[in-house]
């Protein structure tokens, strides 16, 4: 099992994860940020993307299964940091993208306590 | 003051510059390049291809500018978190291309929360036009901001349904000022109205 190199700390009981594109190459990351999560007793996570100059469907894929692994894990889940020209590209290679986004951390955060 | 004598010489002269003139402009209308790239008459080195080419990519860069400035967009930022934008005239590539990079620019900046794309002054809505639209809504919401299309006429309507464009993902109000109240409840915000 690969170590993460994803940085992350928690706010509130919300588990803010600098992702980094590395962490989504290993076999089981669904899991092991799942782990890692609810190792530190946080009910919800922000995924920040800040570090992603571009994002590809791949990226996406991969993102609705983290997404996927954590809501089915008991794990509020909500993505944040695109920037704007991932976001007016990736409509272009992706029809539908099945997660809830926010602008930063902090209304990711906002947008979590509110649900 | 003085004549010109119109001798057979200096008539044949002038017509042979004349239609140098007339043979170099032809030439650039044509896209033609002159042969060649050497030292003409009288010592002057005339332009080579590659001086054509950088001349021709220096004109088109003007062109491109000429006609991205013609799209400014109004930006107009209602209340803190609210952005307005009026599209008027006809919606091309090249425009609704603009209006996607212009929005998802500002949403950081501004921090926006609600973007207000009001198409009451679009002539024409048409499938890619539609198509458009919901593609800035939908690339809008990734940054967590919501896209709201205002001014949609009732023929306007008629036809995004008959052109069967999907507007699920779409909120979409006939009036600005629906679209205004719905951006204040989205801001938390209310219109009262103030007795005299």
């Amino acid at each position: 099992m690969t170590e993460l190199v994803s940085k992350q700390t928690v706010i509130d009981t919300i588990a803010i994860i600098d992702l980094d594109r590395k962490d989504l190459e290993a076999a089981n990351y669904g899991s092991q940020f799942a782990e890692r999560i609810k190792s530190e007793q946080a009910t919800g996570a922000v995924v920040n993307l800040a570090s992603f100059q571009y994002i590809t469907s791949d990226d996406i894929g991969c993102l609705h299964h983290l997404v996927a692994v954590l809501e089915v894990a008991g794990i509020q889940t909500c993505v944040c940091g695109i920037n704007s020209a991932s976001a007016a590209l990736i409509y272009n290679f992706v029809d539908t993208v099945r997660f809830t986004t926010a602008l930063d951390t902090q209304s990711a955060i906002d947008e979590l306590k509110n649900r | 003051m003085a004549s010109v004598r119109f001798t057979p010489l200096y008539v044949l002269y002038k017509l042979f510059s004349w239609n140098q003139v007339k043979l170099k402009r032809e030439c650039y209308l044509s896209d033609e390049k002159p042969a060649g790239g050497g030292k003409g008459a009288g010592g002057k080195r005339s332009p080579s291809p590659a001086d054509y080419d950088a001349q021709r990519k220096e004109i088109d860069g003007l062109y491109d500018q000429i006609e991205s400035s013609r799209f400014d967009l109004p930006m107009l930022k209602i209340t803190e978190h609210t952005l307005m934008v009026p599209l008027v005239g006809a919606v091309d590539s090249v425009k609704s291309q603009k209006i996607m990079e212009d929005v998802l620019d500002s949403i950081k900046p501004m921090q926006l929360k609600v973007v207000v794309l009001d198409v009451a002054g679009i002539k024409v809505v048409d499938s890619a036009v539609a198509a458009h639209l919901i593609k800035v809504a939908k690339a809008t919401r990734l940054m967590g901001c919501k896209t709201i299309i205002s001014g949609i006429s009732s023929i306007i309507s008629q036809n995004i349904v008959n052109l069967g464009v999907d507007v699920r993902d779409l909120e979409t109000t006939s009036t600005l000022q629906d679209a205004i109240n719905i951006a204040y409840k989205e801001n938390g915000l209310k219109l009262v109205k103030v007795d005299d």
